[in-house]
């Protein structure tokens, strides 16, 4: 809560240049938000929209999931130059409190094709992470899993761009540098703090009349510190035994990277969508692969949709192995430490299937109501009351109200 | 059966015929239909190394049926395609045309490009061929 007094000038210069911004063409004022509710009836599993609330559905009815409100300035400076800031309201922020700066940032057109920009960024890890928050530009209430699985949303730096247009073709490239700190909650249910340097990243879009091809590479130098656990790997290390040296040296938790592949097509009034992405670490943190299906009808102002997503996640780690003529002494660190990497595997792993179907109806032209059901099916999930691993099967019921204005 | 035929007719005849329209500053006879939609979606802006600003029309159904004929987009489609460009700070929606707007001095040597009725057009400005 550092910044709590920029945020408090920030959000009072937003709502005051909103009135003015009528006057002054140069600057507009736009908003979104959502009013949204989930419930599911299993009181072992914690529903919830982003890892960086612990709050959602534990078999109860929660307002935490969906709703939110944002609100962004854009000024025109010059001919060629913008600036861009975005604040959102809401539970799942990549921000200590309600309150995050989702974007803040300065671009500039060098010619119709190239554009920098610099500053605060949605980090688009998939085809619909720079508008994961305004929920009225898409059909489902929830993106599906795998957006909810990339512990970082935002990053601050820079991002070049450039579109080639053909006759009906355009590819656009994106090169982006920079950095970010985020934080988690784990599948405990406990904060890890987490800084990402060195965060390079290039994106590949093929744009044509009604398909979308869509490809990302990110690779990021990574560093996490979740407290207690952190502190007992270190206290593991300090007993300068070779082995356990050995092992936490080689599954080090160094770097993240990730490839997301991406594509839609659309003819007439139905579209058919799916995405795919490998998360690596290589090291005892579980990688993930995730991927989804998704169809959707638009009939005037009723589209229903369904949705298929499987996440898994395995990791590179193999525990210690401990024999039996070791001392005991050193079985027993051996056991403590094969239990504090297995905690950390459990902690960010993640083994679900689930199948939705829902719908979006038009209220108004700047409003839309929303219902999703979800199936839900989960493997190893770290129970919200126990802490013990279970398989549970939930259904989830969402609905939400998205608008803009 | 005549009664339908009549409404059919009818239909057909009270269905506006749109046209790209241009003001007098700009240089163009005519486009593609890839190119018009490049710039009212405005993933193009510039033409010949002319800077082309467009202008959308404030009648609904003038802009549903310029939607239909040359963007083949619905009008939830294209309010999504604008939120999406708004909120990640892409680029923001053509601004309404108006006689107020084209015709201010500071606006006189712009090139403008809108669609309308033949008979909405304004006396200087020309309708655009459509490859």
């Amino acid at each position: 809560m550092k910044y709590n007094f920029f945020k408090i000038i920030l959000l009072s210069t937003i709502v005051t240049t909103n009135s003015f911004s009528k006057e002054w063409d140069f600057l507009s004022v736009n908003g979104y938000g959502s009013l949204g509710l989930a419930y599911q009836n299993n009181k072992d599993v914690l529903y919830r929209s982003s890892l960086q609330t612990p709050k959602g559905s534990a078999g109860d009815l929660s307002f935490s999931n969906y709703s939110n409100l944002g609100l962004q300035i854009d000024a025109q400076a010059t001919k060629d130059l913008t600036f861009t800031l975005q604040g959102i309201l809401s539970e799942n922020n990549n921000a200590e409190g309600l309150f995050e700066l989702a974007w803040a940032n300065a671009k500039y057109q060098v010619n119709n094709n190239l554009s920098v920009k610099v500053g605060k960024m949605r980090l688009a890890a998939f085809m619909d992470s720079d508008i994961l928050d305004v929920a009225y530009s898409y059909d489902m209430v929830k993106l599906p899993s795998m957006y909810s699985n990339i512990p970082f949303q935002n990053y601050s730096g820079i991002e070049i761009q450039h579109q080639l247009n053909f006759d009906d073709i355009s590819l656009i490239s994106t090169l982006f540098y920079g950095q970010a700190d985020s934080f988690v909650y784990n599948n405990y249910l406990k904060k890890a703090d987490i800084s990402l340097t060195e965060m390079k990243g290039v994106m590949l879009q093929l744009i044509s009349n009604n398909l979308t091809l869509r490809f990302a590479f990110n690779k990021n130098n990574l560093k996490i510190n979740e407290g207690k656990s952190s502190d007992e790997m270190n206290q593991l290390s300090a007993l300068n035994i070779p082995i356990i040296n050995q092992t936490l040296q080689k599954y080090k938790i160094e770097q993240i990277e990730y490839l997301a592949l991406g594509g839609k097509y659309e003819w007439g009034n139905s579209y058919f969508k799916g995405e795919y992405i490998k998360l690596n670490t290589n090291s005892f943190l579980a990688d993930m692969r995730s991927w989804y299906l998704n169809v959707g009808y638009e009939f005037e102002n009723f589209s229903p949709y369904v949705l298929y997503s499987k996440s898994s996640s395995k990791s590179a780690f193999k525990g210690i192995s401990i024999e039996e003529e070791m001392p005991l002494a050193l079985r027993g660190v051996l056991n403590a430490t094969n239990q504090g990497l297995q905690y950390t595997y459990n902690a960010g792993s993640i083994n679900s299937e689930v199948s939705s179907l829902g719908f979006r109806y038009n209220l108004t032209q700047n409003s839309v109501l929303k219902f999703q059901y979800d199936y839900l099916q989960e493997k190893d999930l770290v129970s919200y009351n126990t802490k013990e691993l279970i398989d549970v099967n939930v259904h989830v019921f969402s609905s939400a109200v998205n608008f803009i204005f | 059966m005549m009664k339908y035929f009549i409404l059919l007719l009818s239909m057909i005849l009270l269905e506006a015929k749109v046209d790209i329209v241009v003001s007098p500053s700009c240089h163009i006879d005519e486009l593609s239909s890839y190119e018009v939609k490049k710039l009212f979606m405005i993933k193009q802006t510039v033409i010949d190394n002319q800077v082309i600003t467009v202008l959308d029309n404030k009648d609904q159904n003038l802009y549903q049926e310029f939607l239909k004929e040359y963007l083949n987009k619905s009008p939830r489609k294209m309010k999504v395609y604008w939120t999406r460009m708004l909120f990640t700070g892409k680029k923001v929606a053509p601004k309404k045309f108006s006689l107020k707007l084209v015709n201010s001095e500071e606006n006189n040597n712009t090139c403008y490009m809108s669609y309308m009725e033949a008979k909405q057009k304004p006396q200087e400005w020309s309708i655009l061929r459509i490859k």
